[in-house]
């Protein structure tokens, strides 16, 4: 029985690293695209005041504030998103067409359209929100807890349509296997379902993060702006954008440095550890 | 009135506003620094930009329409934004006439790229409270109160600064539950009832009408916030721009200007 | 290793088998020890017949029914997690995150085994198929023929009441065939649990199958 060695998995022939023409330079296109911008503000940066403006309190607060919150808002995205995208994928709920393309909406709806909507609902005189105040005393508006809300408002449906399609695209027979060796349904999603689709997980995290870092339009309409409570980096350097464009510039590298970082340490994680499950 | 016009006809109004008739005394400046001559109200014509705060928007439509009344050939185009946005914009190199600033900084600001700006009006903050007024506010002491949820502008933009000023005169610190991006937003915290109450400019709570209860206090006249207006120094539309400020500045403008909530310089 | 729990014949009533458009009639029985070979072209229904058996497809009338307790029809239904019917399919479908051991261990811990029993039992069955070596690799690394081993032994370690097998050789190279056949064969009389075999091959019907039973 000797069968020989593992078998090289087809993604890695040399044949395929060779990109055609047509894909190569539309490709370069947008990559320049996308990082010129980005290379413009770095040229424009106060690179010699960058540490003064940096290292004041404010923006250190600012800074923490967004990290907190924003990793919040994925752990609230993981926990409520992954049940959302296995109901939609796997549900057979009636309208999932519907419902998909509802939860598809806060991304295109304008940010500050979201924080109005999240107003309405949960604000002091909002259809929840004013029994919340009225029974509890509870009040959101202003708080960290409304930061959090706002960001996962904007940045959960990126993570539910990444693990929807990974699920909507899994092989369901890796299931039925499961269940055929005795594996409840809850079983099988947690030992089967659940690492197969983990690329897709984290990949949705990612894009999670990364807009709930970024966000501002929703976050400011109802959270409101507070340093240390709801004031995070993007209000920070929309504010600063009024006095000093420099020091919004200077700001606005940190968090791109920030982000960058973050997104490159968990991409490479997650693409070396479980990349090669699917 | 709407902005993007084809350059094409921004240039014919430029060569009918430098190529028409009259010696130098006839207008009533010389905004092109060239010895171009702006020619009589009735002979402007083309495309007029005003780039204008957010909190002149109502007055500054109503205006427009007299002007389009008193000068047929004339398109008014209105840009409202925050005045430092407005600023930046200018220096960039927006192809602009007027620009009318809600502070003196932000005109500062712009000062490479307009030519004598002139104050026309300025506002003052008072309180606002939803219409009933829930939080029981009275006065600028309120502010203090940490079981109040409160608005104010935020410091970077003109109506924080000048809340800012206030409560130092007053000798309060606030407890302040949030400071809003702009005096719309804050305003607006009030109306939705959001806030127990916000400081904003006196425009704004006459602009809102009944959604708000206003009450005036003495320590706003420790923050006047002037309003400033000046013609753009590369205007495309000098003329145009000159017939604007001279509305804005009469008597008609100033009738406009009072019935907005603005004091008169 | 302990064998089936609970050993008894399978027996199918006018099983109506429907998969979209199409639709087969089944009749049959398999006694413990028996391997029924399921044969036919291509498109009679092989498969889904199986799936039928292992409850991932309901029917549309008759019944199945496995050691007397009816797992499909009559109004009652089991589901695949509680039928005890083991499958081992075509493309092995090993999970491909797990180890071989993992994969071997799967269907006892799903049962409830404690992780250290249900490894040491999943250790002794890739002893048995040869593949003690490979206990440790992730499954996405083991070659097809490996592969083949560990998902026959995944089945057969959760001790099923019923075996189902679908062309498990068909993907294996020639050279490996013959082993991993025999290697079935023994196991499958040691079980002495009814089995069903879909092949296309006459030669695996001569050694394995007890009985055919040809779908048109």
């Amino acid at each position: 029985m000797s069968d020989g060695q593992a078998g090289r998995r087809p993604g890695q022939s040399a044949h395929a690293a060779r990109p055609p023409l047509v894909l190569l330079v539309p490709g370069l296109a947008a990559l320049v695209f996308l990082a010129l911008p980005l290379v413009a503000l770095l040229v424009r940066a106060p690179w010699s005041e960058l540490v003064e403006i940096v290292a004041t309190g404010p923006v250190a607060q600012a800074l923490w504030l967004s990290l907190r919150t924003a990793t919040t808002a994925t752990l609230v995205s993981l926990v409520l998103g992954v049940p959302l995208a296995w109901l939609l994928a796997r549900g057979r709920l009636p309208g999932g067409g519907v419902i998909r393309a509802l939860v598809t909406l806060p991304m295109v709806l304008p940010p500050v359209v979201g924080g109005v909507a999240l107003l309405s609902l949960l604000g002091r005189r909002g259809l929840l929100g004013e029994h919340l105040d009225a029974w509890f005393g509870l009040t959101i508006p202003f708080t960290t807890t409304a930061v959090v809300l706002a960001q996962t408002f904007v940045s959960l449906p990126f993570l539910v349509l990444s693990v929807d399609g990974a699920l909507r695209g899994l092989d369901r027979r890796y299931e039925d296997v499961s269940a055929t060796l005795g594996a409840s349904r809850w079983t099988t999603f947690r030992r089967v379902t659940l690492p197969m689709i983990a690329p897709a997980v984290g990949a949705g995290a990612v894009l999670c993060f990364a807009r709930a870092l970024g966000e501002f339009g929703a976050t400011i309409t109802f959270a409101g702006n507070f340093p240390g409570t709801t004031r995070t980096m993007p209000i920070a350097i929309y504010l600063a954008m009024e006095q000093s464009p420099q020091a919004a510039i200077a700001l606005s590298i940190v968090l791109v440095a920030i982000s960058a970082l973050v997104l490159i340490l968990l991409r490479s994680r997650w693409l070396t550890a479980l990349g090669s499950t699917t | 009135m709407r902005l993007g016009r084809s350059a094409g006809v921004v240039l014919t109004a430029m060569l009918l506003a430098s190529c028409s008739g009259g010696t130098p005394d006839d207008g009533p400046s010389d905004l092109m620094g060239s010895g171009t001559v702006a020619p009589a109200p009735d002979e402007i014509t083309g495309d007029l930009t005003v780039f204008a705060a957010a909190s002149l928007q109502g007055v500054f439509e109503e205006l427009a329409t007299t002007f389009e009344e008193q000068h047929p050939g004339v398109t008014v185009a209105l840009n409202f934004a925050a005045s430092s946005a407005l600023a930046e914009q200018v220096n960039a190199g927006a192809p602009v006439d007027v620009l009318a600033t809600a502070s003196a900084s932000t005109m500062e600001q712009a000062a490479a790229e307009v030519s004598d700006p002139v104050t026309f009006a300025s506002n003052t903050l008072v309180i606002v409270t939803p219409s009933d007024n829930p939080g029981v506010v009275t006065g600028l002491a309120d502010f203090a109160d940490p079981d109040l949820t409160l608005a104010v502008c935020a410091v970077e933009v003109p109506c924080g600064a000048a809340a800012e000023k206030v409560f130092t005169a007053a000798g309060i610190t606030p407890a302040v539950d949030t400071f809003a991006e702009n005096v719309t937003a804050t305003l607006n915290l009030a109306v939705s009832g959001e806030v127990d109450a916000s400081l904003v400019y006196a425009t704004d709570a006459l602009g809102a009408g009944d959604t708000v209860s206003t009450i005036t206090f003495p320590e706003s006249a420790e923050a006047v916030n002037d309003n400033l207006i000046a013609a753009a120094a590369q205007a495309p539309n000098a003329a145009a721009a000159q017939a604007w400020l001279d509305l804005v500045l009469s008597d008609e403008g100033a009738a406009v200007l009072t019935a907005a909530g603005f004091d008169l310089p | 290793m302990s064998g089936a729990t609970a050993t008894g014949a399978l027996e199918v009533r006018d099983a109506v088998v429907r998969r979209g458009d199409f639709e087969v009639t089944v009749d049959l029985s398999v006694a413990p020890g028996e391997v029924l070979a399921l044969t036919g072209p291509n498109g009679t229904g092989k498969s889904s017949v199986l799936a039928a058996l292992a409850g991932l497809l309901p029917l549309h009338g008759g019944a199945i029914a496995l050691g007397g307790e009816v797992l499909d029809g009559d109004a009652a239904w089991v589901p695949p997690e509680r039928r005890g019917v083991g499958l081992v399919p075509q493309q092995h479908l090993l999970f491909g995150h797990l180890s071989a051991v993992e994969n071997v261990a799967f269907g006892l811990r799903a049962r409830g085994m404690r992780r250290r029993d249900a490894r040491s039992e999943g250790h002794a069955w890739l002893e048995r198929l040869g593949l003690a070596d490979r206990a440790h690799l992730r499954a996405d690394r083991l070659s097809g023929g490996q592969s083949q081993r560990v998902a026959l032994a995944r089945a057969l370690a959760a001790s099923p009441r019923l075996v189902l097998l679908d062309e498990p050789f068909a993907a294996l190279d020639v050279r490996v065939r013959d082993d991993v056949r025999a290697l079935v064969a023994d196991a499958l009389r040691e079980l002495a649990i009814p089995a069903v075999l879909v092949t296309h091959d006459a030669g695996e019907v001569e050694t394995l199958a007890t009985r055919e039973l040809s779908l048109r």
